[in-house]
């Protein structure tokens, strides 16, 4: 008994810090947020001044077309995780057979990452400019007559900011990957051997499932920082991208609340993106859970 | 390995309390906010007994080398300290988040846009009560006008003074003198057979070129062609007569068919008008008979540009010092073979195809802009701040070398209309067009610096345009392709609403009603 | 695949208006980019800066994530998996949307001149960190941790003398992942650390990218990028071993 009252001061203990941390950075940043939500907060001067308009702000967004579709190109951004996934687990594969240079590989893949977002931002915008860029020519000289407008084709944009995201990201997932696969242990693979399975069925029913954890991560990481993302469309391309086709939720919150004077409704924008993605992630934690419940009641009949 | 690393953290650790103890000696009473009031706002008792102003503006290269020779200056003949900090593109964000906690500097930006809102909230103070106003007589009265603003009437342009203007800035065609030379022989066709009234180039009597929509697209149409001229480093050999976007580049164009965005006290929107649609379906024509295509996009267009593949293309007091770089560097542009720009003014509608080019000169229009140096209302050095201001704005030597750098038209008005155009170290040859803007004759302040925001023109108008470059360009970009007078009189009532909203935020704000 | 890098490289020997021309190669080979940087701007300080804001608080702030971490996976304590969930909500909210709130709060605590604003939030701990290393904690055994609590020690001398020999791989791995963030981080110290004295080496090559973008001096951007990129890979390459062992563990199942 007295274990565990004790138990309970210990935990506590433990883990005030970061709890504090999260209440003076974030929880409260995001009342005063909150709050403001309800107020007509033009920016450039204290928000307890502010005149309080109720649900005003939220109901000009979910009336508000450019909100939905800034909602819908975030999403769409997100197709970028499963294409990041599949070629980090190849990639993965590849530079994890034991050859002697595959540590430079690894530290070579890994530098997009790191790099400053502005310098591949505008590295990319030259590359995929319809005439003369770097893409057009090469997909020229491959005999593709007509290349597509990267930049100012509606339906051609989005790809843009995915390919570079794609291309930004796949350092850290292969080390992810590679470093779940060094830790399956071999005697799956003999025991795969011994029953004859090939190279291929191997990856599919041994190493996949194993690198779930690995996969999991990634996928709850990518989704939280896929809604956010800003940067990248907004130095890419000017305004909210041709037709529309560019700008995320992030960048619709900026603008408001920034160039039109509209930081309440900037607010409302912002308690709407963290309450979607907290639903989401939470939803993720269950089902993965499930997952593990399953097979240890399996496991234990 | 454990040894190394624990050795190099110890000594990483080291370095940085070196560099956290080493700097809190240098900021003086900057540093470590130690609860005496010193951030942002200025400080009485900060460093001792010399007042202290902060400064926060964003500046060029060039410009940030001048100002902190004459902040010097300043400094010593107010025996003052002043901090001078240059902010790259965060600049506006930065201010808001400074204003909203009351944590703003001395003297700060203030964006056309803006003044209403700071003199609501209280966050500035008007120049007439901090300095003697007659010594503000140098500067262009326009520019003056432009931070005007009257509480008791709620009118813009009249009234005390709310910011002095840091510069003020035109914005006008330029055209690439190379391109038109290749193409000398078809331009002079054009003028033989009376397409063209006549070549594009200031005459002896100082007129300036000055074509009509018609006249220009044909023009433009002959400019782009395929030359082999281009050195490799232009990427391609497709020259274009022009490269045009609605964002910055169409009010000229609805002003030099007669008409406007906005009606006199900005509370109707006229997007539906017969002079808009007129002066847009002129923009149009000229894009799709000789502009670039194919993109909306302004960063494209510039790169195209400079790569010297666009004739004619927007040029602002502040892209000259930038263009004429280019311009002079032997290296990749010997001879000014493919680049050498000078400005020219915009066309206008066809409706005055029969007037002279003296007639013409008036009816021309482009954006005038301008930033201010705004004092702020917490600051303790009020009058100081002023002083400050007024130096930064209207300093002859500041002005002198802000302009021969080309960054700007100097403030001073006497010296703008004589040394300016007179004094050839100063480029480009055709500045008397910028010259001609900032007097008034040719320039038009920005349609969105009327209104409380630009919603009625970003999400109301600009959002769309796809819709009609679709329609003009006849390539599918998976929109609904319209005309442009369809496409105006679709979005007026939308717009129209929005303006509406804004006007009514506006009121709901205004504490002086 | 390392193209757009091999070109980020030869920009940064352009002179500042070539960049418009096409072709990989500069024309004129400018090294006056990684000059001017060191002189234009004060370099020294800022990395000396991003040090400040990258070892120290990682390094607290590491501990105190461990703590919490083994706190979440090995004490059994009333709500623990709730206080988790909302632990993790902390970084679902985008930052825009804290932004200026943050501001207005280091503004009032008096903070903005100084470098605590980098500083304070990071000895806090950070939620990824926590997330990972409760993972990892999971496959330590109940048993070891068991047999010293009937050895007498209390839950933080377990901490100290058992776990921490543990984790170090992980600990390690991930205090370098949350230290090659820090070092790139730009909006936060863009926004909150007012006084040039105290401001990152990202903050300064940001500087570069004027306001009127055409002014925006490319090549140094370039230069600057790559010389921040230049000790953070070197890091990366020392410590890859560590990072790959310690997500190792976690992958294992038993």
């Amino acid at each position: 008994m007295s274990f565990r009252v004790s138990d309970n001061i210990w935990g506590y203990a433990f883990v005030l810090i970061p709890f504090i941390g999260l209440i003076v950075f974030v929880l409260i940043p995001f009342c005063m947020s909150v709050y403001a939500s309800f107020t007509a907060w033009p920016l450039g001067q204290k928000i307890t001044s502010a005149k309080w308009i109720g649900l005003k702000n939220y109901i000009t967004m979910f009336t508000n077309p450019f909100f939905w579709k800034s909602l819908g190109n975030t999403f769409f951004y997100m197709i970028g995780i499963p294409i990041g996934l599949v070629l980090s687990v190849i990639y993965a594969a590849l530079m994890n057979r034991g050859t002697k240079y595959e540590k430079v590989f690894r530290v070579l893949y890994y530098t997009p990452v790191i790099t400053s977002v502005v310098a591949v931002s505008f590295i990319f915008q030259r590359m995929f400019m319809s005439d003369g860029g770097t893409i057009n020519t090469f997909l020229m000289s491959l005999g593709i007559k007509n290349p597509p407008n990267w930049m100012s084709h509606p339906g051609y944009t989005k790809w843009v900011i995915i390919i570079m995201a794609v291309w930004k990201g796949l350092g850290s997932s292969i080390i992810m990957y590679i470093a779940g696969m060094q830790g399956i242990s071999s005697t799956y693979y003999e025991a795969a051997k011994i029953d004859g399975a090939g190279w291929f069925c191997t990856f599919r029913k041994i190493t996949l499932p194993l690198l779930m954890p690995v996969t999991f991560y990634l996928v709850v990481t990518g989704i939280i920082g896929g809604a956010q993302m800003y940067v990248e469309p907004r130095l890419i391309f000017t305004g909210n991208g041709p037709a529309n086709s560019t700008f995320t939720t992030v960048i619709h919150l900026y603008d408001n609340t920034f160039r039109n004077s509209k930081a309440g409704y900037g607010s409302a924008v912002s308690v709407i993106l963290g309450i979607i993605v907290f639903v989401v992630t939470a939803l993720q934690f269950y089902i993965n859970g499930r997952g593990d419940r399953v097979e240890k009641a399996k496991a234990n009949r | 390995m454990k040894r190394f690393v624990s050795l190099l953290l110890v000594l990483i650790l080291a370095v940085s309390m070196l560099a956290g103890c080493g700097s809190s000696g240098q900021s003086g009473g900057d540093s470590q906010g130690s609860g005496t009031g010193n951030d942002g706002g200025s400080n009485a008792g900060g460093s001792g007994d010399k007042p202290v102003l902060n400064v926060s503006v964003f500046a060029q290269e060039h410009e940030q080398a001048m100002y902190r020779e004459v902040i010097k200056r300043f400094e010593e003949k107010f025996d003052c300290v002043v901090n001078f900090q240059v902010a790259g593109d965060q600049y506006w964000p930065e201010l808001e988040a400074a204003l909203t906690a009351n944590a703003a500097p001395d003297v700060f930006y203030l964006g056309l846009g803006d003044i209403k809102r700071r003199v609501w909230a209280d966050k500035i103070v008007a120049f007439d009560d901090l300095l003697d106003v007659s010594s503000l007589d140098r500067i262009w009265p326009e520019a003056l006008n432009l931070y005007r603003y009257d509480v008791e009437t709620n009118k813009l342009g009249v009234g005390k003074i709310w910011a002095l203007p840091k510069d003020f800035s035109a914005c006008s065609m330029t055209v690439n003198r190379a391109i038109i030379e290749k193409r000398r022989p078809q331009i002079e066709e054009l003028v033989k057979n009376g397409t063209l009234p006549f070549f594009p180039e200031i005459d002896e009597k100082g007129n300036l070129p000055v074509y009509t929509f018609t006249e220009f697209a044909t023009l433009c149409k002959v400019l782009t062609f395929e030359d082999p001229t281009l050195p490799e480093t232009a990427g391609s050999k497709q020259v274009y007569g022009t490269h045009l976007w609605e964002d910055f580049t169409l009010q000229p164009f609805i002003w030099g068919a007669g008409g406007d965005y906005l009606n006199e006290d900005a509370t109707k929107v006229l997007f539906d008008t017969p002079e808009f649609i007129e002066g847009y379906e002129g923009f149009m024509k000229i894009v799709e008979m000789g502009g670039s295509g194919l993109s909306t996009d302004e960063t494209t267009g510039y790169m195209k540009f400079l790569a010297g593949r666009v004739a004619y293309f927007p040029c602002g007091t502040w892209d000259v010092g930038a263009f004429q770089a280019i311009e002079d560097d032997e290296a990749i542009n010997p001879g000014k073979s493919w680049f050498d720009f000078d400005l020219a003014p915009w066309p206008i509608s066809d409706r005055y195809a029969n007037l002279s080019i003296e007639e013409r000169q008036d009816k021309w229009f482009g954006r005038v802009d301008s930033v201010g140096y705004a004092v702020s209302k917490d600051s303790k050095q009020q009058k100081l701040a002023a002083e400050l201001a007024y130096m930064l704005c209207a300093d002859e030597e500041v002005q002198r070398f802000l302009a021969k750098r080309g960054g700007q038209l100097p403030n001073i008005q006497a010296m703008a209309e004589g040394e300016y155009l007179t004094d050839d170290s100063y480029f480009p040859e055709s500045r008397v067009v910028f010259v001609r803007m900032l007097q008034g004759k040719n320039g038009r302040r920005v349609p969105t610096t009327l209104t409380f925001n630009g919603l009625w023109h970003s999400d109301g108008f600009i959002s769309g345009v796809d819709s009609v470059w679709s329609y003009y360009e006849k390539i599918d970009k998976g929109v609904t392709p319209m005309s442009v007078s369809e496409y105006c009189r679709m979005v007026q009532p939308n717009a129209q609403a929005l303006l509406d909203q804004a006007i009514q935020d506006e009121n709901d704000l205004n504490p002086y009603k | 695949m390392l193209y757009p890098f091999i070109w980020m490289i030869f920009t940064s020997f352009k002179p500042k208006m070539h960049i418009y021309l096409a072709g990989l190669l500069p024309r004129t080979w400018d090294f006056s980019s990684y000059i001017q940087i060191w002189s234009e701007i004060p370099l020294v300080r800022g990395f000396l800066n991003t040090i400040l804001y990258s070892v120290p608080p990682v390094i607290v702030g590491s501990f105190v994530s461990a703590l919490a971490a083994f706190a979440f996976a090995k004490i059994r304590f009333a709500g623990r998996n709730v206080l988790f969930l909302i632990l993790l909500s902390g970084i679902m909210i985008p930052f825009p949307s804290i932004m200026i709130p943050q501001f207005v709060l280091f503004s009032e605590l008096r903070m903005l001149q100084g470098p605590l604003p980098m500083i304070l939030p990071k000895l806090t701990g950070n939620v990824l960190m926590i997330f990972f290393l409760r993972q990892f904690m999971n496959y330590i055994p109940d048993s070891i941790i068991d047999a010293a609590k009937i050895d007498g020690c209390n839950y933080f001398q377990i901490f100290r003398r058992v776990i921490m020999h543990l984790i170090t791989p992980a600990l390690a791995a991930h205090g370098v992942l949350w230290f090659i963030g820090s070092w790139n981080d730009y909006l936060a110290p863009t926004i909150f650390l007012k006084n040039e004295i105290w401001q990152p080496v990202t903050v300064m090559v940001a500087k570069f990218n004027e306001q009127y973008a055409i002014n925006t001096h490319v090549p140094r951007i370039m230069a600057g990028s790559v010389m921040l990129l230049v000790p953070v890979l070197i890091i990366y390459g020392i410590f890859q071993r560590w990072i790959i062992e310690s997500v190792m563990f976690s992958s294992v199942k038993e």
